[in-house]
């Protein structure tokens, strides 16, 4: 018999191993389009090797988040204040790829000709990849008693999580909704950009 | 080339250069470990390095009888320290790696002194100085024989691995049981773990005992002896309720006409109650995040996306028509060209005529 927990590794593993790929490629595209020198050292096809890389990472990812979480959440059986903050982490995580993703598919890989669009990118895999810190620091304390957290300054501890109730949760869920439909039925679309 | 090679030098400079460290600083957690630590804890025992601890193991008795009670506390001093301060104490019948824990000998571990029923616990210290301790409590094995404990130690200190190790232990007679000796039942299993503000109900099945108690002390020297009830040879009672995270060791004392025996002392671990909010309130709070930070990518995608899309050809759908764009120089010059011009080169477009046509002209010598 094989617990959960197994799986939670392995599922773990190809997540990060997804992100730190899309990451490192979405960041160095994106240098690519605010230095010059770069550009030209490093040339087109390298250029749309990298976009690919952070696209299908991406992609890859965001496949295997849902069996992370499911198979993390079995193993951590009654879950305590750490697992409710690593849910709340997972739920910022997969936003923040889901819009990176949003921006790079709805735009095409036109966006990295416009330097606003290559910085936005990059942020949002950077950010990204700071809460994946984050919910692995919580995975070691968890699981191995040691948090990476006590390495990086600035990085905060998750012995204690919000506690808004019920009444309050529901609230923050229609609100997000909410949110999101304005955006998605109210805000003026953008058009494919083309690739030059 | 050259730089490949230097490139692929300073890779594999980097890779050697990783420091060896096989501990996990943080602990593995109490449980049931050999003494090769099954590749977890500080790995091999070979690749720690000495430990100037002094460890000490005793036992409240040298003999008992099979299945009779047994308390072993293991305590070490003068041992180095991580930053951690954490120390895992193992109980032992050998240094074999495999097959050497009380358990496989026959020993039954009721308690382990930190809320569990394993060999291997971990304790923390305030300092070099202070006394780690943990105390066992045992219950012999079905053979009669001899049987001895050894105890090690795992910790670290000066970024190293350490192994403290007290091979020779103790030597503990297990005889027969003596004729009429009042015993618990060998499948009692006594409760190790509690919460905050809840009662411990106490059930001891025993043979041969015509009465029996409860006896308990708690961290701050508080002591009490509470007699048990008896039912069917079963004797119950319970322990004072606990109102904060404390350990509270308890023991039974039995009594006939002939013998007066006691069980092992049991430590009993009261830990707060960590009420964990609704998970679903949490699943809820996690989609909000999520749908919250993806209308926010959404938007900020969109409205750099429009910005970037004028001046190319999403300009119409932006402004919506061409008598609003800011172009009117450019309207002046086609209102000015023909642009059925005859002068009008073969393959060149409306556009490309309405920009260049009147610098071609020029060029021509010609007027628009």
């Amino acid at each position: 018999m094989v617990g959960a927990g197994t799986f939670h590794a392995v599922a773990v593993e190809l997540t990060i191993g997804a992100f730190a790929l899309a990451t490192a490629a979405t960041l160095l595209r994106m240098l690519m389009v605010t230095s010059p020198y770069l550009e030209r050292k490093l040339g087109h096809r390298v250029a749309s090797g990298l976009d690919g890389a952070g696209l299908y990472g991406a992609i890859l990812g965001l496949f295997v988040i849902p069996v992370t979480i499911i198979t993390g959440t079995l193993a951590a059986g009654d879950g305590n204040s750490m697992t409710a903050n690593k849910m709340l982490l997972s739920g910022l995580f997969t936003g923040l790829w889901l819009g990176y993703l949003h921006g790079r598919i709805t735009l095409g890989p036109g966006l990295w000709e416009n330097k606003a669009l290559s910085v936005l990118q990059g942020v949002l895999a950077f950010a990204a990849f700071l809460v994946l810190m984050m919910l692995a620091s919580i995975g070691g304390t968890l699981a191995r008693g040691e948090t990476l957290t006590d390495l990086i300054p600035g990085l905060p501890h998750f012995e204690s999580s919000p506690d808004v109730g019920m009444v309050g949760s529901i609230l923050m869920f229609v609100l997000g909704v909410a949110a999101l439909c304005a955006v998605l039925f109210v805000q003026p679309k953008a058009r494919r950009l083309p690739d030059e | 080339m050259m730089r490949r090679a230097l490139l692929i030098s300073l890779l594999l400079l980097l890779v050697v250069l990783v420091p060896e460290n096989t501990a996990n600083p943080g602990g593995e957690g109490d449980s049931t470990r050999e003494f090769a630590c099954g590749g977890s804890c500080h790995g091999d025992p070979g690749l720690s390095s000495p430990s100037s601890a002094e460890l000490t193991i005793s036992a409240d008795r040298s003999e008992t009888y099979v299945g009779g009670p047994l308390t072993v506390t293991v305590s070490a001093e003068g041992m180095e320290l991580s930053a951690r301060k954490l120390v895992g104490i193992f109980l032992l019948t050998g240094t074999y790696g495999v097959d050497d824990t009380p358990q496989t000998a026959g020993w039954t571990i009721l308690s382990d002194g930190e809320g569990g029923t394993g060999n291997y616990a971990e304790t923390r210290v305030l300092g070099s100085d202070a006394v780690a301790s943990v105390q066992w409590s045992l219950r012999a094995p079905q053979t009669e024989g001899e049987y001895r404990l050894i105890t090690s130690m795992h910790h670290g200190g000066d970024n190293t691995p350490r192994l403290a190790l007290d091979a020779v232990g103790i030597l503990i007679s297990v005889g027969p049981v003596p004729e009429n000796m009042p015993q618990i039942s060998a499948d009692w299993a006594p409760p190790t773990t509690s919460v905050v503000g809840e009662t411990v109900q106490i059930s001891v099945p025993t043979v041969n005992a015509t009465s029996v108690s409860l006896e308990w002390r708690t961290d701050d020297g508080t002591t009490g002896t509470d007699p048990l009830t008896a039912s069917q040879d079963v004797w119950s009672g319970s322990l004072p309720t606990p109102l904060s995270p404390t350990e509270i060791q308890y023991r039974v004392p039995m009594t006939n006409d002939e013998f007066e025996e006691y069980s092992a002392w049991i430590t009993l671990s009261v830990e707060e109650v960590e009420v964990f909010p609704n998970a679903w309130a949490f699943r809820l709070q996690s989609l909000a995040v999520l749908f919250t930070a993806l209308a926010l990518c959404i938007s900020l995608n969109r409205r750099l996306g429009r910005k970037a899309g004028i001046g190319k050809s999403g300009a119409l759908e932006v402004f919506g028509d061409l008598a609003s764009m800011p172009m009117a120089e450019a309207q002046v010059v086609v209102a000015t060209l023909d642009l059925s011009d005859v002068r009008r080169p073969v393959g060149w477009s409306d556009e490309q005529w309405v920009h260049y046509g009147e610098e071609y002209l020029r060029d021509l010598g010609g007027g628009v």
